[in-house]
């Protein structure tokens, strides 16, 4: 039989992939109910969790265990977030159960929309010395929306959520505490570091008619709660002498969750019965893993001891962010396109998945012979130096050749092609004015009209900063080590920077 | 016929020349539509490179955002200005607004008319938040440290709005040393400020640390020190930790120390955002030879680097490494002003006849509006106002009488009752607490807070060394008092009017003590190690009843 015969079977099966694909890394893993966690580091699927219990009117801190359970069929992912919560100095215990049911749909620009609800009504029961306060009804509504860029995921989104507590037995008519949760969340993935925070309002409204002196309290408080995953990289020298290589980088990373509140509940008198004086109450708690170590190899560049770029290429090259062993590395030798990009398509990895997810797709499969691979562009080839770190980048949006189907793989790269690849790879080019913005560098009437907005949202970001005379010089052709910094600044952006704006800065301001 | 010809295209040009220095000095618009035309004519979009409401017109960047370039600028008034209208309707960033509210870098949409004037326009905010700490402040405007560690000097005008909390303050809120959010758009030498947030909560100084510098951990960016002592209220206190304490460094403070460690390190620490205080700033310092500390009031800087005191001659020199904290934020030292009050950690060489400061501490007296008086009530108008037959005012450590009533206010939200077995509800104050003696704290007319402890007139004053916080008994056991231990402590005698010294003195704190921190009502749980406070005493007991600590 001819081997080009296509071959096409239609089977129905179920495929179990133990690696996830596309939900978030971050975003839930705190919960949402004003908590933080951090992963179990041997324990997969458990966290470390800690959270504000409000409703006697006296913050609490409660600590304890939140184990996520994950299933995603054919884009509807069933959680389950199982805590097991206790504050032994006051006496208290909690256990809950919460079952969500997400619905995920993916929109024609791309962007995916998520839709949580209630799979079944929670069961909850605290325990507050000898009093036990169960969940009576609850109500959970909650939508995100994440827009996937070539190197960060983008989400937001709103959750709302009301709980009914009752305590005592066997009145008809019992004490009633309603806990009501409006909660925004931000958060971002990709590979340097990943951020979640949710922003929540807490009211707490109580009602106790058991007592011959009947009484009524509300308070409220803010929280906000932040995770994140941290990558930071050190150097560490060598105290031998005798020793084959100089002294290296050490990659750390850790996460750290923090929970930071404002609460004003009323004071209650010593008979235990609520005053119109509004106290306030604030404090902010936090859980951390371990540090996780990583060496970073160590690159032949002795050649570059002491020279004003060293760290980043030596960085790049420990990272094999910028193949090889470092020993042909040559300054001042320009950069093709092709190169950049394969410097670019390494620097910004793969975005990782959320580790609690189990995926099931029930699908269609369609087997056939694989077809002859067609390349993005008219002037590579599939098998070229790159063509994958080539092909990846047209895919993600980072570059779309340089006009006429052509990408100009063995033109040398300027800056303004770089900056505008880096920004597209962020996906951040909307954060300049429509139609284009005007930048502020001296030579703003030479930069590209398509470089124009992306120069800008750069220079914004602190990715670029103009030169001695306050010019971009948009033509000029990037050198190894120009490159080398350029992307060195854009990891250091994608670590630090983006928590400043998802953590500290909602958390400041 | 080729002479009408020519004539009627003479005529053409003649009218489209008039008619390009007409209303915006570019183009007009039929009223007709030409044949397949699906687009409305007369619409421009762009960002404003200017705007010029005296003389009527805004001129935009090219729609591909060039036009920066002076020799475009003749192209740019040509055929991208456009001249007001009538009437025009207005808004920025959805809002009506006046025209001369539209500044430069705003992104706009320009409706033109038939005549080529401008028949709307709508524009949208380019405001980018620019982060920073308050490095100085100037009567016109500030210099922002920003977060990138380079600064930048903003002119404020008293109409931008200051935000705290998202509640309006004011300019003089912001201080040095204080975390602002500038709302900046930037075009080139304009710079519009919409407005300044101010952190919402104001993370002070948490602590001033010295000790012998032991080593540093690269991999927890942590500092590890011995010997560790706190510079409290002016001097350097021994704190609890004992042997080697561990110092993290703040995410915003990553300078690496020294490679080789010795001698002292004076750090300042901050509580970070996950709760922990870290440090955010550190000075290493040789082998000290003479130290001391000082309380006085600042006279002038020089800018040689030196400081002038009121109360001593000694030359005291600073540097960049001396720790500068005014009113709990790290600042740089020109933020101190003359007569500011300071607390000074020196030392000098033993060579030398000068100082170095190496921690400067000032802390700005706080003016409370809270008046202590005591009473014994007269009537009770429940959940409005108290009042006393007559009423004693506490002033520095005596009592003035005044043989009137007074009325006070209750204010139930703000007002609060502490009686002898716990905190007691003002909604509850009614004719049975008539005839009680109590003590009230008032702004105004308002009750802030309403004691029934005792009667109090024995002063004594000391430094704080310790205190035990009373704890709730069990059952129906009364709730423990508070024992504070003093040393340098000093008694006053009302009948010789003479202070003189009690070694060793305690302190009995009951549950309804009245304490005062920095012109604030607070609790005894305030009261630290290291704290000045001045204590007035029931005389029959030696309770403490009213406290104050500045």
């Amino acid at each position: 039989m001819k081997i080009c015969i296509r071959i096409t079977a239609s089977i129905l099966l179920a495929v179990i992939l133990l690696s996830p694909v596309t939900a978030s890394a971050v975003e839930g893993s705190m919960g949402y109910e004003g908590g933080i966690s951090v992963e179990d580091t041997i324990e997969k699927g458990k966290y470390l969790y800690s959270e504000m219990l409000f409703i006697t009117g006296e913050p609490v801190l409660l600590t304890g265990e939140l184990t996520i359970k994950k299933s995603d069929k054919n884009d509807i992912v069933t959680s389950t977030y199982t805590y097991k919560l206790e504050n032994t100095d006051n006496n208290i215990t909690m256990n809950r159960v919460v079952i969500y049911t997400t619905t995920r749909e993916t929109k024609i620009n791309g962007q995916i929309i998520e839709t949580t609800k209630l799979s079944r009504v929670p069961t909850e029961v605290i325990s507050i010395g000898g009093t036990t306060y169960r969940l009576n009804s609850a109500s959970y509504t909650q939508s995100m929306i994440t827009d996937p860029k070539a190197a960060i995921n983008y989400h937001t989104g709103e959750f709302s959520e009301k709980k009914v507590y009752t305590t005592g037995t066997g009145s008809a008519d019992p004490d009633t505490v309603t806990v009501t949760i409006s909660g925004r969340t931000y958060a971002y993935d990709q590979y340097w570091s990943s951020t979640e925070t949710q922003k929540l309002i807490i009211t707490v409204e109580s009602e106790k008619k058991s007592q011959d002196a009947p009484s009524k309290w509300g308070g409220s408080a803010e929280i906000t709660v932040s995770s994140a995953t941290q990558r930071q990289i050190d150097y560490i020298e060598n105290e031998p002498y005798h020793i084959s290589f100089n002294g290296g980088y050490v990659q750390k990373v850790w996460k750290e969750s923090t929970l930071d509140y404002n609460a004003r509940f009323p004071e209650f008198d010593k008979n235990g019965l609520p005053t119109d004086y509004l106290k306030t109450y604030n404090d902010t708690h936090s859980l951390s893993t371990p540090i996780e170590l990583s060496r970073l190899m160590v690159p032949d560049i002795k050649h570059l001891n002491g020279y004003w770029a060293e760290e980043p290429i030596s960085i790049l090259l420990g990272l094999e962010i910028i193949p090889g062993t470092g020993e042909n590395y040559k300054t001042g030798r320009f950069i093709t396109r092709r190169e950049f990009v394969a410097l670019l398509v390494n620097a910004i990895k793969e975005i990782p998945s959320d580790p609690d997810v189990r995926t099931t797709i029930s699908a269609r499969k369609t087997t056939s012979k694989k077809a002859p691979e067609i390349s993005p562009f008219r002037d590579i080839s599939p098998g070229d130096l790159y063509y994958e770190e080539i092909k990846t980048a047209y895919q993600k949006g980072i570059t779309s050749g340089n006009g006429n189907g052509n990408f100009g793989p063995n033109l040398y790269i300027t800056r303004a092609e770089a900056i505008k690849m880096i920004v597209s790879a962020l996906g951040l080019e909307n954060l300049a004015p429509f139609p284009a913005a005007s930048t502020p560098f001296t030579d703003n009437d030479i930069i590209p009209a398509y470089a124009r907005n992306a120069v800008t949202v750069a220079n914004t970001l602190g990715i670029v900063e103009p030169d001695q005379l306050g010019a971009f010089n948009p033509n000029k052709r990037l050198t190894n080590e120009d490159a080398a910094i350029l992307i060195y600044d854009l990891i250091t952006y994608m670590g630090d920077e983006l928590i400043k704006d998802y953590r500290d800065r909602i958390m400041e301001y | 016929m080729r002479s009408v010809k020519i004539a009627v295209i003479a005529a053409l040009a003649l009218t489209i020349a008039l008619s390009s220095v007409h209303g915006s000095g570019n183009m007009i618009f039929a009223e007709t539509y030409a044949p397949g035309q699906t687009e409305e004519e007369g619409l421009f979009s762009g960002v404003v490179k200017e705007n010029n409401p005296s003389l009527g017109y805004i001129t935009l960047y090219f729609e591909d955002g060039s036009g920066a370039d002076p020799d475009k600028f003749s192209e740019l008034i040509t055929l991208r200005s456009f001249t007001y209208g009538y009437d025009m309707p207005v808004t920025r960033d959805g809002y009506p607004a006046d025209i001369g509210e539209i500044k430069p870098g705003d992104k706009v949409h320009i409706k033109l008319d038939k005549d080529g004037y401008i028949q709307k326009i709508s524009a949208a905010s380019y405001y980018r938040p620019v982060y920073g700490t308050v490095y100085s402040k100037r009567a016109t405007g500030l210099i922002l440290k920003k977060d990138d560690g380079t600064y930048v000097y903003y002119t404020i005008s008293q109409d931008v709005p200051v935000y705290k909390n998202n509640r309006p303050c004011q300019l003089s809120d912001i201080l040095p040393g204080d975390g602002i959010r500038v709302m900046v758009q930037t075009d080139g030498p304009n710079i519009d400020i919409a407005a300044i947030d101010i952190e919402n909560t104001t993370r002070p100084i948490s602590g001033i640390y010295r000790g012998n510098a032991e080593y540093f951990d690269l991999l927890h960016y942590s500092l590890a020190i011995s010997g560790v002592q706190e510079f409290v209220n002016g001097r350097w206190e021994n704190t609890s930790n004992i042997g080697i304490q561990m110092f993290e460094y703040s995410d915003e403070y990553r300078p690496l120390p020294p490679r080789r460690l010795y001698g002292t390190v004076y750090l300042a620490t901050k509580r970070a955002f996950d709760g922990k205080d870290k440090i955010v700033f550190a000075s290493f310092r040789g082998i000290t030879g003479y130290e001391t500390t000082l309380k006085d009031n600042l006279l002038n800087i020089t800018g040689a680097n030196f400081l002038t005191l009121e109360n001593t001659s000694e030359l005291i020199n600073y540097d960049k490494d001396t720790i500068a904290v005014k009113d709990g934020r790290l600042v740089d030292i020109s933020a101190l002003n003359p007569l500011d009050p300071v607390k000074l950690s020196l030392e000098k060489d033993p060579y030398e006849n000068k100082y170095t400061a190496n921690v400067l501490v000032s802390d700005s007296g706080i003016q409370s509006g809270a008046i202590i008086y005591r009473g014994r009530i007269k009537s009770v108008e429940p959940q409005k106002s108290v009042t006393v037959e007559s009423f004693a005012q506490l002033s520095g450590v005596s009592w003035s009488f005044t043989n009137t009533p007074k009325t006070f206010d209750i204010d139930l939200a703000s007002g609060r009752l502490i009686e002898e077995d716990g905190i007691g509800n003002l909604r509850n104050l009614d004719s049975g607490y008539i005839n009680r003696s109590v003590y009230i704290v008032a702004e105004g007319t308002k009750i802030k807070l309403m004691s029934t402890a005792p009667y109090a007139d024995s002063p004594a004053s000391g430094r704080v060394v310790s205190v035990n916080s009373g704890q709730a008994g069990e059952g129906d056991d009364p709730v423990l008092p508070t024992i504070i231990k003093l040393k340098e402590a000093m008694v006053y005698n009302n009948e010789t009017y003479l202070w003189s010294d009690s070694p060793g003195l305690e302190i009995s704190v009951p549950v309804n003590a009245v304490v005062i921190k920095r012109g604030e009502i607070t609790d005894i749980s305030m009261i630290k190690p290291g704290d000045d406070i001045r204590v007035i005493r029931r005389s029959q007991s030696n309770e403490g009843i009213l406290i104050f600590c500045d």
